[in-house]
């Protein structure tokens, strides 16, 4: 393998079990991220991409299970070595002591939720440096104050002993991201970052990760579902869908030659303001019962144009080209479709290309 | 900060006012006096009455009263020991039930706590339903079985502790009341614990601290207790409370010369200038632990320290 990878998901999957029924959430993902590289997961709610993630932190609720698959982390030593972890061999208990923070750390969706009501600002942003790096409080001050100056928060001494509900929605986000930094982690994961923000708070707050992603050398993961996110962070997209990755490719490869017919779903139903169009689109019907057993393809019973292989058999991936893969059997010369992309959608993208269109709002 | 607790002591002052003045009305209203001696004659009474100034109209002793409490005079006696200062009655008696009460609301809450907290980080094991049996059980059986088994086993049979209170050994012989008065408290304090932690458990601030690396211990400590302290508190208060208020049948079990005790006599000898004493006393505690309450929830949550600033 020519590319530095930091992160490699392989044929993954996770199931929650209760006493009465087994969910399988995630079902043989396989993803890579390339060092230095943002990679957008795109999906419905319930798509599994929370779930994806939240397994490489062991952060997933209590009943979920990993039942097959490896996450390697490629860990680059200051000396150039590299080691690799395959973190589905560590307990959560390691991997919250060794990985969480330190190599990989997180920027979560709804910044009131996410931070302690009952603690300073100060005090969060230290906890981490102060257990992981062994610092003085001191020091760890300093640092503290340095990162939220960073983060783009004036002000930061007050700050530093103000409680969240002092402060406001775009101003705790960018608290949040200060404590992801804190320990200097190689990989940035934000869930759904901007999603409970205001929207002219949105961009800042992707512009503030981008600079620091460039400064620091970071490789970023963004769970979505706003493609208009995507359109303005990703290098990478991989679509998700009913727990697998249904296609995936360099941004160029799934917004300008977009393969699966849920790719090309999940691009009409975003409202498009350059054009009147009388109606939202929608997908038709609504994502599978991850507790039954799947039969041939997940998308098969939404999808106008399925084939009668759909309803049979799953599709394994096909190569489109050097980078961009999908998991449909349109693309199997055996079976001899003639399926094109919608035509509106077609029109989109000439737009888009030609620059007079756009994903974002 | 300062004008509301001054706010707060105006009021609970007030509060202590009507309350003298309700039980002032209704001992008037009783039937029944402190001198029900048969050998009494009419003339005897009236003289004693006139003595205590118990002749005078209601509102005119209620006025009095409040005057000899500002300079912390309860009055005496009139029948249990006769002419003796209540003050003086209630410095042998009232640091006996403290005591008691003081134990049994540390005994309660920090083992109440604890096996919340065992409780809800097990939530889902075996030992979640073994703490809850227990809450279930000390919430439904009277403390009063407890003090009985305790007294048969362990100073009875065992002889680890003295069966009648003795006041050579204070210590040795409040530590049985007390754990039989705590159990209530633990078993409630446990079981709302447990609940308020697991929902504690489960918000996003928790994700953030397992994310952020801290260990099970740490998230537990710095983040989970002190954010699930407030309902606690809030359930916890009045029940600390009664164990100073409510301990009659414990410390009528364990022959201790308490405030109890004395209250149960003084309301069947008609004795109200010692009812009334004890009723204050009750009173007061009540409403100042309730005022320390209320502060408590400012220091813990920054978020009602904060807003009280701003008025």
């Amino acid at each position: 393998m020519s590319e530095d990878l930091i992160l490699e998901i392989k044929n993954l999957s996770v199931s929650f079990k209760d006493r009465k029924k087994t969910i399988n959430v995630i079902r043989g993902v396989d993803l890579s991220l390339i060092r230095g590289k943002t990679l957008a997961i795109v999906g419905e709610s319930g798509s599994g991409k929370s779930v994806t993630v939240k397994s490489v932190m062991a952060l997933n609720t209590k009943g979920a299970i990993i039942d097959s698959g490896e996450i390697l982390y490629n860990h680059k030593n200051p000396d150039g070595t590299t080691e690799t972890i395959d973190l589905t061999e560590l307990s959560a208990k390691q991997i919250i002591k060794n990985i969480n923070g330190q190599k990989i750390a997180m920027v979560f969706q709804d910044p009131l939720a996410i931070l302690n009501p009952t603690m300073t600002i100060g005090k969060q942003i230290t906890e981490g440096m102060r257990l992981h790096r062994k610092i003085s409080r001191k020091d760890a001050k300093q640092e503290a104050i340095k990162l939220l100056t960073h983060v783009g928060i004036n002000e930061p001494e007050l700050r530093m002993k103000q409680y969240p509900h002092q402060l406001s929605g775009g101003m705790r986000q960018r608290v949040v991201i200060a404590i992801a930094l804190s320990c200097n982690p190689d990989v940035l994961i934000c869930d759904e970052p901007t999603t409970a923000l205001d929207v002219t708070i949105q961009a800042k707050i992707l512009e503030l990760i981008k600079n620091i992603q460039r400064e620091r050398g970071l490789s970023v993961i963004y769970i979505t579902h706003d493609l208009g996110v995507v359109a303005s962070v990703a290098d990478y997209v991989a679509v998700m869908y009913a727990g697998k990755v249904i296609e995936k490719g360099t941004a160029e490869d799934v917004f300008f030659r977009p393969a699966h017919p849920y790719t090309w779903g999940l691009f009409l139903s975003v409202p498009n303001v350059d054009k009147k169009e009388d109606e939202l689109y929608s997908i038709p019907g609504n994502p599978p019962d991850l507790s039954e057993p799947i039969k041939g393809d997940a998308f098969a019973v939404r999808n106008e144009n399925a084939l009668p292989i759909d309803y049979e058999e799953e599709p394994p991936i096909f190569k489109l080209s050097k980078t961009h893969y999908v998991a449909s059997w349109l693309y199997d010369p055996k079976q001899n479709a003639k399926v094109e992309i919608p035509e509106i959608l077609r029109k989109r993208i000439s737009d888009m290309e030609t620059g007079v269109g756009s994903w974002i709002l | 900060m300062r004008r509301y607790i001054a706010k707060r002591v105006l009021v609970a002052v007030f509060t202590m006012l009507i309350i003298v003045l309700i039980m002032f009305l209704m001992f008037n209203l009783m039937p029944g006096s402190p001198f029900n001696d048969q050998h009494l004659k009419k003339d005897q009474i009236d003289a004693l009455y006139r003595k205590y100034g118990l002749d005078r109209p209601v509102l005119e002793r209620y006025f009095r009263y409040l005057y000899n409490l500002l300079r912390g005079d309860f009055g005496v006696s009139y029948n249990i020991q006769k002419n003796m200062e209540i003050t003086k009655i209630l410095a042998l008696r009232l640091p006996i039930t403290v005591r008691i009460g003081v134990q049994a609301m540390i005994i309660g809450a920090v083992a109440g706590i604890i096996l919340g907290i065992i409780s809800a980080v097990n939530h889902g094991k075996a030992i979640d339903p073994v703490v809850s049996v227990f809450s279930m059980l000390g919430s439904s059986i009277p403390s009063f079985v407890f003090g009985l088994a305790l007294l048969y086993f362990l100073a009875f049979k065992l002889k680890l502790f003295p069966i009648m209170y003795s006041m050579d050994a204070p210590i040795a012989s409040t530590i049985l009341p007390s754990i039989a008065l705590s159990i209530f408290p633990m078993a409630n304090i446990a079981r709302y614990a447990r609940a308020e932690m697991i929902s504690v458990l489960d918000s996003g601030f928790v994700d953030l601290a397992k994310a952020k690396g801290v260990s099970k211990t740490g998230i537990l400590l710095k983040h989970v207790l002190r954010n699930s302290l407030i309902p606690i508190l809030t359930v916890m208060a009045p029940m600390l409370v009664e164990l100073i208020t409510g301990s009659l049948v414990v410390e009528n079990i364990f022959s201790i010369p308490g405030l109890g005790n004395l209250f149960i006599m003084a309301v069947q000898s008609n004795d109200f200038s010692v009812s009334i004493a004890i009723m204050f006393i009750y009173s007061t505690f009540y409403i100042t632990v309730m005022l320390i309450v209320d502060l408590l929830y400012g220091i813990i949550d920054p978020r009602i320290r904060i807003s009280g600033q701003a008025q």
